[in-house]
């Protein structure tokens, strides 16, 4: 039975329609008994949640328009958001952003191949779904550790291109600003493998088996079938695994950042989250942190609305 | 009329060497992490060789022991925390309903959207304006603040999944509401809190932000110890791939045990 | 058009059950042979593995001469028709039609036009074209489904209870249209129902299988009259056969019948107190009975075979049970009584749930009989129409 709201909220609960008909005090007892629980079980959540949620957003839009050392607050206003628009390094953060989202189709792309392998269901494809999933638990911290260790001049990419012959190639990724963020994309996408793959594997699993089948019996090759069925039939899926793919990029990269790079050579790995870190932090210009943070929230504010969307298909109802 | 064409009865088993090839690259990290975990510093550059070294100065420049109990201890207190806030609230959101319970539970859900960073400042400034930041006690209300939304959803969800005819039995039988959610939801909900658990042990041991900032030195998870001892620069190699590993052991430990409810809880979130 | 041919088609799955048991079946050029069986009887996994979906274990199975056991089905040029349609539902009803004809390759867009529209007429389905799947009805759905097999214009049709989820009164408009369809088109099909009715009035052939295995394999009017053996006896028909555990006596007299008088010796069926005489002419139509002349059999006997003794016409000499009456069923047209006769009821193992006798028979009479329930009635029996089935191995007695 689903929640369902007429109007302004309010709920409307057809069993105790019924109970009311029958016996009107028993009713109203039994409801305010039943407000009154459901009023103090849920009040914990809530005061959590506003407390050290909601409260902080507040003032952090509050602060992105003072200047603020953390002892004094100067107001300035609403032009740290026209100031921002023109800042340089606000564009050069920015872009970051928007070139760590080039990895998302990328990260999007290659579980969508193995989720392909995995569904063939060949012997021991348990035993790889555990392995390739297994990256989630490990912390991004651990994952920098290596991807550090992976991409440094002596490491062990360079020493792969030497086995390769190709040693001449030998790169100090996370020398170079561009290539930093690429070697940080990199082990973005690494990390992600993990989830996406299981995303569009339980995807499959929920499609109807015989719509392959019937493609087969109609002479499709695979790999036309792979385009032509089952990716269709995974569009919300994909859609999902794409806002939960953005959604990291912008804002669980701050470990992997910390530990390779510290948002350099320059700001060449500075992102959004990492700025805020680095403005509050090393260069205690919390007004700006907040400034930044505000962005950053409006940002995953409309990626959340956007899978929001995507949960809720057209049948509506529910919550 | 089509030329027949015999089937190629190797395609299912080419696909082995593929798999095998992505596993490799998924593994090799934990493998590297491992073998250069011991040696020495001298042993890793010459990448040969194997010895305690390593160990020996990660314990030498990390309180291993004491931050190994920190982060045991902030995530036993931070998933209490949320496990007693969302199965008591998804409970009433689900079956207590009352005027407005439907916007709060958006209100509450709706908070996942925020990401800490935006609001890091202003929070580690509350939290250090009532003394929570010397002690325990700040993390593992961000973390638990963090987590409630998410675990809100799903034990709302899955309250939603038993049917209201269980409830009200149980509330003409005489119980009342509260005691209902206590003897009755709860138990039926171990799979659901089973999940919240494993999902939010993962990533409140493995978190870095929330550990960093808000937690004294003397309090430090390891995660966030190992973060600075890396960002130290004067650290070997070999200490830092120890403690990666030593670090990373529990949470592979729980994921090999748990990986049901990390995919459980993965495929709920995504409305299924 | 094809000739397809099953020849000891094998089907083990990985657990251990064996789905498909040596079948042979052999389907003529333009034929409509409908596989029939109750659920799990492995009617669907040999449709399969025509199809090319499941992989033989062994055995070999044919069209036109080639074996294509290896044969991917995309190359098989077979269409099949799935129980649940299988429309993709992101795709137009023209779309999903044209689907296979557009990424198959080898067919110019203005063929595909043409074949798409050929089919949308015949099937009536011109005003749904633009449509998705969903916002179909279950028979629209249906046709789209034909339509997708059609406009493939394969050399041979499968199809997998494509009547199965629609209501009773589409199937019996459907039935009348696949039939249709099928002869106007000529195409060789195969057609799996677990619907005796179905069977009955699509199949130029009919095959039934029980446990993996054909029971036989005749015209529908051969398996009715002349069922092989007892399974395909209470399979096919509607009420089902009535079937009694008897004995064959070598001789004895039988109680005077209806319409005259009818004694003397002779070979006796006995079950219960009741005895039924063999004439002369069913032995000599029967020549196998001589060797179970004092041994167990089953006896078969439809209901239309039985009627009211009171209603016989007279000069005709048919044999009577005394028999306590338990449920009139009226159905306008005819009646339906059900007499009990105790232990003496056939149950056997496997086979249609109608089996399952509750100790009663049941008989199809003239709606002008008076026979009523709780009353015991004197029933006639139509002895040339009498079967007999092996008790031990339930194949049919003939000859």
């Amino acid at each position: 039975m689903s929640l369902t709201e007429t109007e302004a909220g309010s709920v409307v609960r057809p069993a105790e329609r019924r109970r009311g008909r029958n016996r009107p005090a028993t009713r109203s007892r039994l409801a305010r008994r039943r407000r009154r629980a459901g009023v103090l079980l849920s009040l914990p959540a809530l005061a959590l949640v506003v407390g050290l949620i909601g409260v902080p957003v507040g003032q952090a839009v509050y602060y992105s328009m003072t200047q603020w050392n953390g002892l004094t607050t100067t107001w300035i206003g609403p032009s740290t958001y026209t100031a921002l628009v023109k800042d340089p390094v606000f564009w050069r953060v920015v872009e970051n952003n928007a070139l760590l989202l080039l990895a998302v189709p990328v990260a999007i792309g290659i579980p969508l191949v193995i989720a392909a392998l995995l569904n063939e269901h060949v012997l021991g494809w348990r035993f790889f779904r555990s392995v390739y999933f297994m990256p989630t638990a490990i912390s991004w911290v651990v994952i920098g550790m290596f991807a550090l260790q992976f991409f440094s001049a002596t490491g062990v990419l360079n020493g792969l291109l030497a086995h390769l012959g190709f040693g001449s190639s030998a790169t100090d990724m996370l020398a170079g600003e561009h290539s930093a963020l690429a070697a940080l994309a990199i082990t973005f996408i690494w990390s992600m493998v993990g989830t996406n793959t299981i995303i569009f594997l339980t995807g499959m699993a929920t499609l109807d088996p015989t719509l392959v089948e019937a493609a087969r019996v109609d002479g499709l090759s695979r790999i036309k079938i792979f385009f032509r069925v089952t990716l269709p039939l995974l569009t919300r899926f994909i859609q999902f695994s794409f806002v939960i793919t953005v959604i990291s990029a912008f804002s669980a990269l701050f470990s992997l950042i910390f530990v390779m790079t510290s948002g350099g050579p320059g700001y060449g790995t500075t992102t959004l989250e990492f700025f805020i870190y680095q403005s509050g932090f090393q260069q205690v210009q919390l007004g700006t942190a907040a400034l930044y943070g505000v962005v950053l929230f409006v940002i995953m504010a409309i990626a959340g609305l956007v899978q929001l969307r995507l949960i809720k298909p057209d049948d509506g109802g529910g919550w | 009329m089509a030329p027949i064409q015999l089937r190629r009865k190797s395609t299912k088993w080419g696909l082995l060497p593929i798999m095998a090839i992505v596993a490799v690259v998924m593994l090799y990290p934990f493998w590297y992490i491992v073998d250069n975990a011991f040696r020495s510093q001298g042993q890793f550059d010459r990448q040969a060789g194997h010895s305690l070294s390593g160990w020996r100065q990660l314990f030498a420049s990390l309180p291993v022991g004491g931050q190994l109990l920190n982060s045991t201890v902030v995530c036993v207190a931070a998933i209490a925390i949320i496990l007693i806030v969302s199965t008591t609230a998804g409970f009433a959101f689900a079956k207590l309903r009352y005027r407005g319970s439907g916007m709060i539970f958006l209100l509450v859900v709706s908070a996942l959207m925020v990401p800490l960073q935006s609001i890091l400042f202003p929070e580690f400034v509350n939290l250090a304006n009532v003394h929570l930041t010397s002690s325990y006690a700040g993390a593992v209300l961000v973390y638990a603040a963090l987590g409630t939304p998410f675990a809100t959803f799903l034990m709302a969800t899955y309250y939603r999944g038993i049917s209201d005819e269980l409830i009200e039995a149980a509330v003409m039988d005489g119980l009342g509401y509260e005691r209902t959610f206590l003897q009755i939801a709860i138990p039926l909900s171990l799979p659901a809190i089973a999940t919240i658990t494993v999902l939010q042990f993962i990533q409140i041991w493995d978190d870095l932000l929330v550990g960093l900032f808000f937690l004294p030195t003397s309090q430090r998870t390891i995660t966030a110890g190992l973060a600075t001892l890396s960002t130290g620069r004067t650290t070997s190699v070999p200490a830092l791939m120890a403690g990666s590993l030593i670090s990373a052991i529990p949470a592979i430990v729980v994921y090999l045990i748990f990986q049901r409810h990390l995919v459980k809880g993965l495929t709920l979130g995504m409305g299924k | 058009m094809a000739r397809i041919e099953l020849d000891a088609v094998t089907k083990q799955f990985p657990d251990g059950t064996t789905a498909v048991r040596s079948l042979d079946l052999a389907v003529g050029d333009g034929e409509l042979l409908v596989l029939v069986g109750p659920s799990g009887c492995g009617k669907t996994t040999a449709l399969r593995m025509i199809a090319g979906l499941e992989e033989v274990s062994s055995g070999t199975i044919s069209i036109d001469g080639e074996t294509v056991n290896d044969v991917e089905p995309r190359h098989r040029d077979i269409a099949m028709v799935f129980q649940s349609y299988a429309l993709y539902p992101h795709l137009s009803v023209y779309d999903n039609m044209a689907f296979s004809l557009k990424y198959r390759g080898g067919v110019a867009k203005a063929e595909i036009k043409r074949r798409v529209a050929d089919a949308a007429r015949i099937l009536e389905l011109e005003p749904y074209l633009q449509r998705k799947p969903r916002q179909l009805s279950g028979g629209q759905r249906q046709r789209v489904a034909m339509g997708r097999a059609i406009v493939r214009q394969p050399r041979a049709f499968l199809m997998d209870e494509p009547l199965s989820n629609l209501d009773a009164k589409l199937r019996v408009q459907m039935r009348a249209e696949i039939a249709q369809l099928q002869r106007s088109l000529g195409t060789t099909t195969i057609y799996v129902t677990h619907d005796q009715t179905e069977a009955m009035t699509l199949g130029t052939r009919v095959a039934v299988i029980s446990a993996g295995q054909a029971q036989q394999i005749a015209a529908p009017q051969e398996l009715y009259r002349r069922p092989a053996n007892l399974f395909v006896a209470g399979f096919i028909g509607s009420p089902p056969m009535n079937l009694i555990d008897a004995r064959l006596e070598r001789s004895g007299v039988a109680p005077g019948g209806a319409g005259g008088r009818l004694g003397g010796d002779g070979p006796l069926v006995v079950f219960g107190q009741h005895r039924l005489p063999v004439s002369p002419e069913v032995m000599r139509g029967h020549p196998a009975l001589e060797q179970y002349l004092g041994a167990d059999i089953v006896l078969g006997l439809r209901p239309e075979h039985l009627n009211d003794a009171a209603l016989v016409p007279a000069g005709s000499s048919w044999p009577v049970l005394e028999l306590p009456i338990r449920l009139r069923e009226e159905l306008g047209s005819e009646v339906h009584i059900h007499a009990a006769i105790g232990s003496a009821a056939h149950v056997g193992d496997g086979g249609a749930d109608d089996l399952r006798s509750l100790a009663t028979i049941v008989a199809k009479m003239d709606p002008r009989t008076k026979i009523a329930e709780g009353e015991t009635a004197v029933i006639a029996v139509d002895a040339g129409e009498i079967q007999f089935f092996d008790r031990a191995t339930g194949a049919s007695i003939r000859r």
